[in-house]
């Protein structure tokens, strides 16, 4: 359904990205952030998801200053060496400006939301904090939580997680509750990557079809 | 006498009859992963490495000299002991 494109951040680099157009009406603009693998086939399917239910969509290929191109759709340990370095050398701070530029990318819509998925839901709390002209924030299984608890969003934000994530600590969910109690922050009966359709060992569909259904409310709501 | 007997032959059991009368102590702390080991984790500890600059918690056995040692290995080593 979409589309391979360049977006060009305020930098000047120049990174891939993949964008999905509503046939329809379009009710909005939504940028959503990879897990670890890159633009993958699962990512771009859940930017033409987005487009299907009438947002214009665009993921921007967040390890594009580290390693140009990557992506991967082998989810075995195999890839674990590979985004160990790629992570290593990931700066949160170039990061936002590739999310900016992405924003602006998906405003050709309207006003836009951001959502992500476990390296991707730590990438939209720190954007919902930056503001970068979002006007909602929905995050899945963002990990390291102590990285970002500090980090206050500015705009409307919710959160996703699964109570069985062995990576992500139910305490540490509770911290983020308790410290920023405007946030509605959701935990599921599933573990990590409850939403990965393309990981039958973690999709639990149940808890992604209410997560899901929770985000369109929460950008039908803030989005239009 | 008999404790003393068996800490004589197995060093690991003598860490652990220390743990137990207070004398060593555990602690948990972060442990560096090299990328050449990332193959070797588990999905959780992948995952908590990176997002907690690529070191991992583990629970280790504090020793006098300030060293530390992975205390599940000693664990082991004091059980096969008492097996054989």
């Amino acid at each position: 359904m979409g589309e391979r494109i360049k977006l060009t951040a305020s930098d000047g680099f120049v990174f891939n990205a993949y964008r999905a157009v509503p046939e329809g009406k379009v009710r909005g603009g939504v940028v959503v952030i990879q897990e670890v693998w890159g633009l993958n086939d699962w990512v771009r399917s859940v930017v033409d998801r987005y487009a299907r239910h009438g947002y214009l969509a665009v993921a921007p290929a967040m390890f594009d200053r580290v390693e140009y191109g990557y992506e991967s759709n082998d989810y075995s340990q195999a890839q674990f060496a590979v985004i160990g370095e790629l992570t290593k050398k990931f700066s949160q701070d170039t990061a936002m400006l590739d999310v900016e530029a992405t924003v602006k990318a998906a405003a050709e819509g309207g006003k836009v939301g951001i959502t992500g998925y476990c390296f991707g839901g730590g990438i939209t709390w720190r954007a919902a904090n930056r503001g970068l002209g979002l006007s909602a924030a929905s995050g899945y299984y963002g990990g390291g939580i102590p990285n970002y608890i500090d980090l206050k969003p500015q705009i409307p934000t919710e959160m996703h997680y699964g109570g069985k994530d062995t990576g992500i600590p139910i305490e540490q969910i509770e911290m983020l509750k308790g410290r920023y109690p405007e946030v509605d922050i959701y935990v599921y009966d599933a573990g990590h990557g409850f939403c990965n359709s393309d990981r039958p060992d973690k999709f639990d569909e149940a808890a992604c079809k209410k997560a899901s259904a929770r985000t369109l409310e929460f950008f039908h709501k803030h989005l239009g | 006498m008999f404790r003393s007997g068996l800490a004589g032959r197995s060093p690991a059991l003598r860490s652990v009859f220390d743990l137990c009368a207070g004398r060593l102590h555990l602690v948990t702390e972060a442990v560096g992963v090299r990328i050449a080991d990332y193959p070797k984790l588990g999905v959780e500890d992948f995952m908590v490495s990176i997002y907690n600059d690529h070191t991992v918690q583990r629970v280790l056995l504090a020793l006098p000299d300030g060293g530390r040692v992975p205390v599940h290995p000693v664990l082991a080593q004091a059980m096969a002991f008492l097996r054989d």
